[in-house]
C-alpha cells in the first residue's frame, strides 16, 4: 500500500473518530485489521512467519475438515432473541457481514415485534430506544398478519477493500441505488447498522452494518424511531442529510454515532 | 530454508486466518485489536531491525 493512500485512510479514520468517538473501539479494530490485510507477507523472514501464524487465531478445527473454516462457510442461523411478536436470528454471510431473519408472528405485526424488541433493549442496556431509530412506514408497519411473515435483512459489502474486491455492492453503490445517495458515508460506517425495506411492509432489505461491529441486532435489539422523531437524528445515522421525503423506505437499527 | 511452495503455503495461512480474525463474531473486539497490535508489532519490529542494518 503506498503512502499517500495510507495517509488518506489515516485520515478517514480520525475524522470518523472525530464524529463518533463512543465507537472509537470499533473504528480503531477496522483499522488494525485493514493495516494487518494491507501486508506484504512475502517481504517476511521464515522465522517471523511461523511467529505470526503463532499470535493469529485459528478458527476451531473439525476432524477431517481443513484447519480454517472460513467464516462464509457457517451457514447456520443462530437465534438471538424469541418473544410474544417476533423471533430473531442471524448468521454470519462471512465477508460480507452478517444476514438477519425476523420472523413476526402471526396476529402480530412489524410495529409490535419491533416493540417488543425495543421493549427488550431498554431493559438491557438501559437505553431509550426512541432515540435509536428505525424509521419505517407507519401503515405497512401495523398491518396484522394473517400468517407468520419472514423478513430476510441481506448483508451488502461495506468497507473500501471489500469494496475493491466485490466492486458494484459496494456500500455506496447500494446507498445510490436505492435513492439514500444523501446519506452523508461516514456516519453509515460508523453506525452499527442499517437496513433498507421496500415501501410499505418490508418485502426484502439490504443490511449496511459494519463488518467488524456486530451491532444491536445480533444483540437481540432492533432500535426505532417513528417519522416525527425526525430531531433525533441531526447527528444520527441519518446526520444532516435528512430531506424529509425518504424515511418511508428506510428502515435503520443499531447505534447512530451520537446515541 | 523454507521452499516455495511451504511458503506459499504460510502466506496463505497468515491471509486466512486475519480474515478469519476480521470475519469472527467469537472474538471480541478489544482481543481482536490485541492480536492485530500483536501482529503489526512482530512486522514492524522485523522492519525497524532491518533498517538498522
Amino acid at each position: 500500500m503506498n503512502l499517500q493512500k495510507q495517509k488518506a485512510q489515516v485520515l478517514d479514520f480520525v475524522g470518523e473518530l472525530a464524529k463518533a468517538p463512543q465507537n472509537a473501539e470499533t473504528i480503531a479494530a477496522e483499522f488494525l485489521m485493514l493495516r494487518l490485510q494491507g501486508q506484504d507477507f512475502d517481504q517476511l523472514p521464515d522465522g517471523l512467519r511461523k511467529v505470526l501464524l503463532a499470535i493469529l487465531p485459528q478458527a476451531s478445527a473439525t476432524e477431517g475438515q481443513p484447519s480454517v473454516s472460513m467464516p462464509t462457510k457457517r451457514s447456520q442461523f443462530s437465534e438471538v432473541y424469541s418473544g410474544e411478536h417476533c423471533k430473531l436470528e442471524v448468521k454470519s454471510s462471512g465477508r460480507l457481514g452478517r444476514e438477519v431473519r425476523l420472523t413476526i408472528n402471526a396476529g402480530s405485526s412489524l410495529e409490535k415485534a419491533f416493540d417488543e424488541i425495543n421493549q427488550k433493549s431498554q431493559e438491557k442496556y438501559g437505553r431509550d430506544a426512541i432515540y435509536r431509530g428505525t424509521l419505517y412506514n407507519d401503515e405497512g408497519v401495523k398491518e396484522v398478519l394473517k400468517e407468520t411473515k419472514v423478513i430476510t435483512f441481506t448483508p451488502v459489502v461495506k468497507n473500501s477493500s471489500n469494496k475493491a474486491k466485490f466492486g458494484d455492492t459496494s456500500q455506496d453503490a447500494l446507498l445510490k441505488e436505492n435513492g439514500m445517495d444523501w446519506v452523508d458515508r461516514p456516519y453509515i460506517t460508523a453506525a452499527t447498522g442499517a437496513f433498507r425495506v421496500g415501501k410499505g411492509f418490508p418485502k426484502d432489505a439490504d443490511n449496511i452494518g459494519s463488518t467488524t461491529d456486530k451491532g444491536d441486532l445480533l444483540k437481540g435489539l432492533v432500535a426505532r424511531a417513528r417519522s416525527g422523531a425526525v430531531g433525533s437524528y441531526d447527528l444520527g445515522v441519518f446526520g444532516h442529510y435528512y430531506d424529509g421525503h425518504r424515511f418511508d423506505d428506510v428502515v435503520a437499527a443499531g447505534s447512530s454515532p451520537s446515541n | 530454508m523454507t521452499n516455495d511452495s511451504e511458503k506459499e503455503k504460510e502466506i496463505e495461512e497468515i491471509k486466512r486466518r486475519i480474515d478469519y480474525l476480521v470475519n469472527t463474531d467469537e472474538i471480541s473486539i478489544s482481543d481482536k485489536i490485541a492480536i492485530a497490535k500483536k501482529a503489526l508489532q512482530v512486522i514492524e519490529d522485523n522492519e525497524t531491525e532491518k533498517a538498522v542494518q
